[in-house]
């Protein structure tokens, strides 16, 4: 265990990253960080190792550690409070509207604010109240409301 | 310091570019559509992804936000041959990103020319005079019609809104004109309506006048008969009294009251300021004769018409 320019480099590294990373977030200079504080480690630990074998481990660690996040912390990543966000035709699930035209052939049309949806579903006639049950592409699925 | 340092950078550098590539991140309000050699494969959504570095890259960055966009000013020629300068703004948002990002190239410029023509369509079936006060009606037009259109290009236009309908100067002014003079013309009619009302209220306050002075002559004659008809009531009754008195009494005692009222009327008429030249019999014997003659005349009408018995005056304590 001792201090020479190789450990205090990659420590320096490894702070830069992670400093770049609160000032920039970007979320990936936070997996470079800690492959080079892995590197760190590893130099300070095994003295004697090859700078282009320590530039290798910084690289692949690179990667183990993007794989690490992605296979272990990926689904434990708080839910947005808002998951309809710049989705208009999803954030409208729920609504209940009248049939500004009758559904013909599956197809009809209502008004919600000032923009107008396609809409399909059963035939119903036009002002018959409906329930938008789902987003399909660029129109909404809906059912009567009862 | 040799070989090995040389290699060193070099995988240091491609490293660092292959993380930064493999790792993405989306930020809200944007997708990102993704290519495997080009082609297009699926749609990263808002936050962190990974992507296999050089087989796969990010297409096109597409903004899901509502965004707006003018629509310049053109001239349009309405169904009477008005040319009016129209210009308007649009609000639209995609909401499929990867047919707003492959089925249409330059997209704005599509966009603003379907609203741009559709608008021309929607007031060229229009009046001038329509065109300006149904702009609901034409939003609601054009809305509908560059709605449906954009809809293979995953677009929904949420509002269209005609900022500005200007008519032609000349024509500004002759509708002006044209207003005002249909403001005069209602000043005109209002203040002869006013005239004709006051002159039908003048004239019913004189008929009413007249009414009320009529009547008020009416119940005067009325009221002077009745005092006439009370006066002679009065009279019958006091000659009745006298002609009992007489009847009962003396006749001559009637010759005191006639000599009298001749000498008070004699009298009246000599004092009278205005001289009258008057003939009447100065001589007392005349005076008298009159008097008998006048008493013949009673006593005549009292013998044909026989006295009236009056009953005697009921006794005090009979």
């Amino acid at each position: 265990m001792q201090w020479n320019w190789e450990t205090v480099t990659w420590a320096a590294v490894a702070l830069l990253l992670f400093a770049a990373e609160t000032m920039a977030p970007g979320a990936f200079m936070l997996w470079l960080g800690f492959a080079a504080a892995a590197v760190f480690l590893i130099v300070l630990v095994v003295p004697g190792v090859p700078v282009l074998a320590q530039v290798a481990a910084f690289v692949l660690l690179s990667f183990v550690s993007i794989q690490v996040y992605r296979t272990w912390f990926r689904g434990r990543e708080p839910r947005s409070d808002r998951p309809t966000l710049n989705r208009r035709a999803e954030a409208l699930i729920g609504r209940v509207v009248p049939l500004e035209r009758a559904i013909v052939n599956g197809h009809g049309r209502v008004q919600i604010a000032d923009a107008f949806w396609d809409v399909t579903g059963p035939e119903l006639p036009a002002g018959t109240v409906v329930r938008v049950v789902a987003s399909r592409g660029m129109s909404l699925l809906v059912e009567p409301a009862v | 310091m040799g070989l090995s340092a040389v290699l060193s950078v070099v995988l240091l550098f491609a490293g660092v570019v292959l993380v930064l590539k493999a790792v993405r991140v989306v930020p809200q309000g944007y997708e990102w559509t993704v290519e495997r050699f080009g082609r297009y494969t699926h749609t990263m959504d808002p936050g962190l992804h990974f992507l296999v570095p050089i087989m796969y890259g990010v297409g096109r960055k597409i903004n899901m936000m509502e965004q707006v966009m003018e629509v310049p000013s053109q001239d349009v020629i309405t169904k009477d041959n008005a040319v009016v300068k129209v210009d308007g703004i649009v609000y639209f948002q995609v909401l499929d990103a990867a047919k707003a990002a492959y089925e249409v190239a330059q997209l704005e410029v599509a966009i603003l020319n379907l609203v741009m023509t559709n608008i021309r369509t929607a007031i060229g079936s229009l009046d001038l005079d329509e065109s300006l006060s149904k702009r609901d009606e034409i939003n609601a037009k054009v809305l509908v019609a560059v709605d449906q259109a954009t809809h293979p290009w995953g677009l929904k236009v949420n509002r269209i809104e005609l900022k500005d309908i200007q008519p032609p100067r000349d024509l500004v002014d002759s509708m002006a004109r044209q207003m005002k003079a249909e403001r005069e013309k209602r000043a005109n009619i209002l203040e002869a309506e006013g005239h004709r009302q006051s002159e039908i209220l003048r004239a019913e306050g004189d008929k009413q006048a007249a009414i009320l002075a009529a009547e008020g002559k009416r119940e005067a004659a009325f009221r002077e008969a009745e005092a006439r008809e009370r006066l002679a009531e009065a009279e019958a009754k006091a000659t009745q009294l006298v002609s009992d008195a007489i009847a009962a009494g003396n006749v001559n005692a009637i010759n005191y009251f006639v000599a009298q009222k001749y000498i008070e009327a004699f009298k009246a008429l000599a004092e009278a300021p205005n001289q009258k030249f008057v003939m009447m019999p100065m001589e007392s014997a005349g005076v008298i004769g009159s008097i008998a003659g006048i008493a013949e005349l009673t006593k005549e009408a009292f013998d044909r018409q026989p006295p009236r018995v009056v009953p005697p005056p009921p006794r005090a304590g009979g």
